[in-house]
Parts: C-alpha cells; sequence; structure tokens
C-alpha cells in the first residue's frame, strides 16, 4: 500500500486537531503537541482503485511563543493549512507557514480547510478574501469539527494530487 | 610518414594508453612506438582481426560462448571477496523461485522433500526441547522463595506466572525490529517477535523519527548518529544510515553486539536497496525481501538455570508447602464436616415445634442462634450432641412467644387433666375425651379459651358413653326360681351398675341431653305365661328400686322397668334365664 506523509499546519487553536479526530486511527495523546511538539495520526483515503495511507503529522499550533519545528516537514508529501474563519488573524499567519514550508521543503501540494464553518455568522474572513486564495491556485474546503463537515473531501482532494 | 599530424597522434595515442594503464611503464623508444602504430594502422590481419573481434563482441550468439568459459570461473573468484554478488543474485534466485513454485509445484516440492523431513524432525525435537526447559524453569521456580514471591507478583498483576517467571529469567529480547525512511518516518519494513503484541508500527515509526527530529532540534546533536531511548523495560535502538533508520525494539538490556549486526544490516539494506531508497515515494513493497535481515535481530537470551546446590532451598520449602498442604487439608475436612453437622442441626431445629431460627452463624469453634422459642419447645442446646455438637460453643439468644402448635402441651400443663382424660387441640379446638368429674370439666370450659392457639372446647363425650353403655349392658343379676330375689353374691355387679349408672347421669348433665336406662326381667320357660309375665315385671321392678334406693337423685337419667318373661330366652340352662338385664337408649 502506498504510503505518504502528510503534515497538518496551522496557528494555535485553529483546531486541526478537533477537525480531524473523528476521521483518523489514532494511539497517541494530545500531550504530545505540548512536548514533542507533534501528534502521529494515520487516515486511509480510496484514491481511484487503490488505497492510500496517510501517516498524517498533526504539527503543534504555531504562536508567539511556540515555532513549528521545521524539521517536521521533511519527507513530507503534502500539507493541510488549517485556517480558523472566525480569526483573520490566522489567515495570515497560514499564509506565513505556507511561505516558509515552501522555502523548508519546496513546493508540495498542499489544501486549504477553512475550519469551523458551522459559526459562519460569526467570520472574520469574507468570501472575497476566500476568492483570492481559490484564484491563487489554492484548493479551499470548508470544515468543521462540529459536524465532520469537509474533512474527507479535503483529505481526498490531496491524497489525489499525491498518487 | 613525414606527415607532422601522423607525429601528433602518435603522441596522444601514446599519452593515452599511458593514461588508461595509469600505472608507471617503461616507455619504448619513440622509432618502435611509430613501428607499433604502424602495424596497427596499415597491418591488415590485424585490421580484420579487431573487426571480427567487434563483431562477435556486439553479437550475443557469438559473445555468449565465451563469457559461458569464464563465468564459472569469475563467479568463484568474486564470491570469497565480499557478499556483493549474492546480494546481487538474491531477488532474481527469490524471484525465479516464486515463479517456478507457481508455474510447477512439484519440481520445488521434488527439490526440497529431502530436507523437508529432517528439518521438521529437528524443529519439533527443538520445540519439545525448548518447552523442557521452560517446564523445568517453572517447575523449579514454583517452589523456591523467589518463585512465591513472583507468584504474588503475578496475581498483583493478573500477568500468569510462567510471563512473570520469563519476565524475570529474561536477559534481553529484540520484540520488534523497524526499518524507517529517514527523510519522511514512513515505515518500510517491520518485523516483530512472537507472542509480541506490537502497537500501530506505522504511527510508530513516524513518531520515533519526530522524537529523533526534536532531540536534534533541541539539543543539536550531529544527523546520523546512533541514538536509544531507555525506559524502565524498553530500550529503543536507532542505527541510521543515509536513506534508512534500522530501529529494535528490546526488552532488557541489549547485547553491545546488537549494535555492530544492526550497523552491518543498515549498510547491506543501503547497498542492496540504495536506489529504491533514493527514490522512494511511498511504495515500501520493495523492501519485503530485506525481511530475513531484520529478523535475524529478532533474538532473545534468557538466564541460565540456578545450579543444583541451590535446589536444597526449594526441597525445604517443598516439605513445609507439603506440611502446609497437609494442615490446610485437615483444617478443610473438619471445617467441611462441622458444617454439615450444624446445616443438620439447623435443620432439626427449623422442624422442633415451639423455635424459630431467625438468624445463625458459624465461626470459628463457634456458633450463634437467635430466633424465637417457646418456653415448652426443646431446649436447642440439648439437642446439640445428637449431631456432635458440642453445646458449650453455643450462643443463643431466644425471645419467649408461645407458639399455637403447642397449644396441646399447653393445655395439658394448665389443665391438668385427670387420668384416662385426653385432649387433643385441632385448629384452635380443644377435645377432651375420658373419664373426668363435673367440676374439672365445668373448670377446663371456663379456662380453655384464655390458653393461646385454644379458641374453643370441645367435651367428646361419645366414646366414654359407648363404652358405658357397652359395660352396662353386659351385666345381669340372677334370681331365685320362682322369686324376684337376686340370688346373693351379686353384689358387686350391683355396685358396678350403680358406679355406671351415675357416670351416665353426669355426662347426660354435661351434655344436657336425657337418657333412659331400661331395667329388663326375665323368666324361664316353665310356669304359665300370665305367672312368667307378672314375675319378669316383679323381677325388674325389684332390681329398679334397689339401684334407685342407692343413687342419690338421678338428674338426667330415667330408670325404666319392664318384663319380657321369656321372649328373650337365653340358650344353655333353664337358671340362666331367671335374670334382669339392662339397656341404655340415648335422648335426645
Amino acid at each position: 500500500m502506498l504510503q505518504k506523509k502528510i503534515c497538518m499546519l496551522g496557528s494555535f487553536a485553529v483546531g486541526k486537531t478537533s477537525l480531524v479526530a473523528r476521521f483518523v486511527r489514532s494511539i497517541y495523546s494530545e500531550k504530545y503537541h505540548t512536548t514533542v511538539g507533534v501528534k502521529i495520526d494515520k487516515k486511509q483515503v480510496p484514491v481511484e482503485d487503490k488505497l492510500v495511507n496517510l501517516i498524517l503529522w498533526d504539527l503543534y499550533g504555531e504562536d508567539e511563543f511556540q515555532k513549528v519545528h521545521m524539521s517536521y516537514l521533511r519527507g513530507a508529501s503534502g500539507y493541510l493549512l488549517v485556517i480558523d474563519g472566525t480569526r483573520r488573524e490566522t489567515l495570515d499567519k497560514a499564509l506565513v507557514l505556507q511561505q516558509r514550508t515552501e522555502e523548508a521543503v519546496g513546493k508540495l501540494p498542499f489544501v486549504v480547510v477553512m475550519n469551523k464553518v458551522d459559526l459562519k455568522d460569526s467570520w472574520e474572513i469574507d468570501d472575497r478574501t476566500i476568492e483570492e486564495l481559490v484564484n491563487k491556485g489554492w484548493q479551499v474546503f470548508h470544515g468543521s469539527a462540529k459536524t465532520g463537515l469537509g474533512v474527507e473531501d479535503a483529505f481526498t482532494a490531496l491524497a489525489r494530487q499525491l498518487v | 610518414m613525414n606527415d607532422p599530424s601522423v607525429h601528433r597522434v602518435a603522441d596522444e595515442v601514446s599519452v593515452q594508453s599511458h593514461s588508461l594503464n595509469g600505472a608507471e611503464i617503461e616507455t619504448p623508444p619513440a622509432s618502435a612506438q611509430l613501428r607499433e602504430l604502424q602495424k596497427l594502422l596499415f597491418d591488415t590481419d590485424q585490421q580484420e582481426r579487431l573487426e571480427q573481434l567487434h563483431t562477435e563482441w556486439n553479437d550475443p550468439e557469438h559473445l555468449a560462448p565465451r563469457v559461458s568459459q569464464v563465468l564459472p570461473d569469475a563467479i568463484s573468484q568474486r564470491s570469497p571477496e565480499d557478499h556483493e554478488l549474492t546480494e546481487a543474485m538474491t531477488p532474481y534466485v527469490i524471484e525465479s523461485i516464486k515463479i517456478s513454485a507457481r508455474r510447477n509445484p512439484e519440481h520445488i516440492s521434488d527439490a526440497i522433500f529431502p530436507i523437508l523431513g529432517p528439518a521438521i524432525r529437528k524443529a519439533i525435537a527443538q520445540a519439545f526441547n525448548n518447552l523442557t526447559i521452560t517446564i523445568n524453569q517453572t517447575l523449579q521456580h514454583s517452589f523456591s522463595v523467589r518463585g512465591f514471591k513472583w507468584r504474588l507478583e503475578a496475581m498483583a498483576s493478573g500477568k500468569s506466572f510462567a510471563e512473570v517467571v520469563l519476565y524475570h529469567s529474561l536477559v534481553y529480547r529484540v520484540e520488534q525490529v523497524l526499518l524507517i525512511h529517514r527523510p519522511s518516518g514512513i515505515l518500510l519494513l517491520h518485523a516483530v517477535a512472537e507472542a509480541v503484541k506490537a502497537q500501530d508500527p506505522e504511527l510508530v515509526s513516524g513518531m520515533l523519527t519526530a522524537i529523533q527530529d526534536f532531540i536534534q532540534d533541541s539539543f543539536g546533536t550531529g544527523e546520523g548518529n546512533t541514538s536509544s531511548f531507555v525506559s524502565d523495560e524498553l530500550t529503543i535502538l536507532a542505527e541510521p544510515g543515509p536513506r534508512a533508520v534500522l530501529a529494535c525494539v528490546v526488552r532488557g538490556n541489549p547485547p553491545p553486539e546488537l549494535r555492530e549486526e544492526m550497523q552491518e544490516t543498515i549498510e547491506r539494506i543501503h547497498q542492496d536497496r540504495g536506489e529504491k531508497l533514493k527514490m522512494f515515494e511511498g511504495d515500501s513493497t520493495p523492501f519485503e525481501v530485506c525481511r530475513p535481515l531484520l529478523e535475524e535481530h529478532l533474538k532473545s537470551r534468557y538466564q541460565p538455570f540456578a545450579d543444583p546446590e541451590k535446589q536444597k532451598a526449594p526441597k525445604a520449602m517443598l516439605a513445609v508447602l507439603g506440611v502446609l498442604l497437609l494442615a490446610l487439608g485437615i483444617w478443610g475436612f473438619f471445617s467441611l464436616r462441622d458444617r454439615w453437622r450444624w446445616n443438620a442441626y439447623l435443620e432439626k431445629l427449623q422442624t422442633t415445634p415451639g423455635i424459630v431460627v431467625t438468624e445463625q452463624d458459624r465461626g470459628w469453634r463457634r456458633y450463634s442462634l437467635s430466633g424465637l422459642r417457646d418456653s415448652l419447645a426443646l431446649d436447642p442446646a440439648k439437642l446439640m450432641p445428637e449431631f456432635q455438637l458440642n453445646p458449650r460453643q453455643l450462643d443463643a439468644r431466644w425471645k419467649e412467644y408461645q407458639a399455637p402448635e403447642l397449644a396441646e402441651e399447653r393445655a395439658k400443663k394448665l389443665l391438668a387433666p385427670p387420668a384416662g382424660v385426653t385432649l387433643k387441640v385441632r385448629d384452635g379446638i380443644l377435645s377432651v375425651a375420658g373419664l373426668a368429674s363435673q367440676q374439672w370439666i365445668s373448670e377446663a370450659k371456663k379456662l380453655a379459651p384464655f390458653i393461646p392457639g385454644i379458641s374453643q372446647f370441645q367435651w367428646n363425650d361419645a366414646d366414654e358413653i359407648a363404652r358405658l353403655r357397652q359395660e352396662i349392658e353386659s351385666q345381669s343379676v340372677y334370681y331365685f326360681l320362682n322369686e324376684n330375689k337376686p340370688l346373693p353374691g351379686q353384689e358387686e355387679t350391683i355396685e358396678a351398675l350403680i358406679k355406671r349408672l351415675i357416670r351416665l347421669d353426669e355426662i347426660a348433665q354435661n351434655s344436657n341431653r336425657t337418657i333412659t336406662f331400661r331395667i329388663i326381667g326375665h323368666t324361664d320357660s316353665s310356669g304359665t305365661k300370665e305367672k312368667n309375665q307378672t314375675l319378669s315385671r316383679e323381677r325388674a321392678q325389684q332390681a329398679k328400686s334397689q339401684l334407685a334406693s342407692r343413687v342419690a337423685q338421678l338428674k338426667k337419667v330415667q330408670l325404666v322397668a319392664e318384663g319380657v318373661p321369656d321372649q328373650q330366652p337365653l340358650v344353655g340352662n333353664q337358671e340362666s334365664n331367671r335374670r334382669v338385664t339392662f339397656r341404655v337408649e340415648l335422648g335426645s
């Protein structure tokens, strides 16, 4: 079976871990985030007639006190960029992270998940901003940890780019 | 040959051959070189030979026979030097065996048949040997002090005793071997020892890589250094190569040579699969061929057995254990026997009238009982010897109560019936029968309703009346011939009749009914009918007067005298028909 390393990136508390919790096989607790700075889960995604094993490196969210260990990106085949729709600054941080990732490991396939779509009324990111991202050629998905919306789609879209 | 360009060529050729050989050789004189060049360029024989060689080299048909001549020698010369040839050939040999097995399995089975039997026999013998060792070890530890300690540990931890013994005698065991793609942390191959439960190795592989990265980032250790992680029971050794890491999960203390062996393995994997590692895109199938290399590391070592000197302790321990077991057996037997006796005793108590057991307990040489007890009931302590139980060990607490089933005993005690009087209680009714004085009956009648368990008093006189009647009616008083005078010596009969007559009157009074006491005069068959009629009546009258004179006053019994001359003759002599008989008739 094909295996691919995927990283999950995003600002602190954008809800990366919660977003995928229901969809992945996990043996490690969240305490690894605050200690080692990464938690590794597994997700199988069918692409065409094959199963792809995504080894998901959920990197601890970046904030002003802690930086993402860029060495964790090494060997990744792609990444998920998670943004909290209710916090504008998480988009800015994601743009920075995306750029730093590209500098560190080169151009890799990635998808963007705009999280917390269930709280759309209190979003600070408008549709025009999202459209700008799409126009840059980015694949943007709306996701919700609460409803599970968009998660499978985002994984499948990313896996398709990898095989 | 004076063309200067020819000289230049000749020089270049000379330089080329010089550098190709790469070694210092003696340079021949220039004229000899020229001659050689001339020969090469213009000698037609040489030219033809070169062309033939060129053709043969490019034509596999010609080349193959020549290579086949040198191939066996080439292989045999290469093999002793290193394993490169073997490793290069391995995948092809494996693949050809697979193909051959797929196409016609018979070839393979025929080929391996001669070795299969001995191999199986050897494996079975080895397995039995291991089993015997394990059993010996387990038995030995079972009866040692340490064994007891481990048994306690097994009980506390919920593991089996065998597991604990193995765990303690374990020096080391390589439980898992992981081959990890270095940059991505993706698992390439995983080998796990038998009976070891491994967590999801793909996640473990990732996390192990992350931790190594973390250590490198945090403490600046150089990339490519060997590393190890140690916990109480496990050690993880990581041996990095340029593109892959070999990690061993070891329980116990890993031996130093393990590290060296791991180095060799990771080097061989890089040598053999270097290109595949370089081009790795997530497909780990090409690394499956390396599985035997990984499995070689799944070794274990256990502590040797204790020397026989130390086995004296187990014998002593065995003796102590034997005594303990014997004591336990004896105690168990007595305890069980005591329990049976106690249960039988309790069963008996449950069926004893006037005792209700509400609580019972059996401790070590002590019994306790509590409940209700009628003072008229049997003493429970006195019942104990019957069941081989010691009454002194009984601690009983009884509350007094009056049991309905003991109403009869209570009535007997309270009413003190005269001899011959029987008392019976049924459904709360006290039935009294037998000979009792009028006074006693009246008192009993008054007292009976106050006795617990008795609601009604019933005087049962039918039996007595029947008895009196039978006794009275069987008596006769005999008379002189032609006289109404009784024969002498009948005083006793008359006395008995009087007593019964008085009793009849008492019974009639108790039950408030009237009784007719008929006195019947008889005669023999001699004499006239009229005379006999008169005589019979006179005899009856005489008897009535005699009885009446002896009884103060009959209240409920009426005496009636009548004559039946010879109407009821008795078979026998005439004398026996000169008599008076009696009949009791019950009125309403």
